[in-house]
């Protein structure tokens, strides 16, 4: 079979629209459900805490978070039925690993200041966006790290407002995050 | 052409392999995922599939998952090997133009 240089590009050209589909898939797949779960926590979360905090500091968290974490087994049990990934047995175990030295790290620093706890579970969250970004797609790490630098900026130099910037600017980013890979990511 | 495929570069089953093997770390793909991905009809999909199958460059599963039908497409180790080896025999006929 003889072909074109023409032809030879043009059959190129759809190898490159079948790698595209199959990046456009997996973040169409991955990335939205999660970060639209947890974003909506980040965005109730604050809130709470800003204007009862009483009832956040006892039930919300507690509720919130589970909540959080049914969603994102139920979103991976519905991610499961398109396309079938393997489960990742050393990420799975670094995420362990770094949920038990947060716990650990909890109770060394011995703070109960929820403000503190707050923004301490933030950015370890965010370091897990991070690894999560650097195993599997970029995009995770800089939003792991734009979350990170909002939640540092609202801890020193928001003073009052640091609950009301977590919901706006944390809750905002991570569902913003999840439109923009849902609905925008063309590439 | 050494690693020419001519079952692969039909342009649709192109993309499919292409899809399929960029996949990564997924071991599966689910049929409706694929055909919404490549923006194909079932049937046209459902054909370019069969003739990939009977090529032995993907494998086609039948299951249920909450009791509902669901049909996973996979490519082979060979189907992998003949899609690198096609898209390297392309790459070659172009070389002595640049």
């Amino acid at each position: 079979m003889t072909l074109s240089p023409e032809e030879v590009r043009q059959a190129l050209d759809q190898v490159e629209v079948g790698r595209k589909a199959a990046r456009l898939a997996l973040r169409r797949n991955c990335g939205h459900y999660h970060l639209w779960i947890w974003g909506v926590f980040w965005a109730v979360v604050p809130l709470v805490f800003h204007y009862a905090p009483e009832i956040g500091a006892r039930y919300t968290w507690v509720f919130a978070l589970a909540a959080g974490i049914a969603s994102t087994l139920v979103g991976l049990l519905v991610e499961g039925s398109r396309l079938r990934v393997p489960l990742n047995t050393r990420f799975a175990a670094l995420m362990c690993f770094l949920i038990a030295f947060a716990a650990i790290w909890l109770l060394l620093l011995g703070s109960n200041n929820l403000k503190n706890i707050y923004a301490y579970f933030c950015t370890i969250s965010m370091f897990g966006y991070i690894a999560a970004g650097l195993w599997f797609d970029i995009y995770l790490v800089w939003l792991g790290v734009a979350a990170t630098v909002l939640t540092l900026v609202g801890f020193y130099a928001l003073g009052p407002w640091f609950w009301i910037w977590m919901s706006v600017a944390g809750g905002g980013t991570l569902i913003g995050t999840g439109f923009y890979v849902r609905y925008f990511w063309k590439n | 052409m050494d690693g020419f495929d001519p079952v692969i570069h039909q342009p649709v089953r192109l993309r499919l392999m292409a899809l399929l093997c960029a996949l990564g770390r997924v071991d599966a793909i689910d049929f409706s995922t694929l055909k919404e991905s490549l923006d194909l009809t079932e049937g046209n999909l459902g054909a370019h599939l069969t003739t990939l199958e009977n090529a032995g460059h993907v494998s086609i599963e039948k299951t249920f998952v909450a009791r509902r039908p669901k049909t996973f497409v996979r490519p082979t180790a060979d189907g992998r090997r003949a899609f690198d080896a096609h898209v390297a025999a392309l790459e070659a006929m172009l070389k002595p133009l640049r």
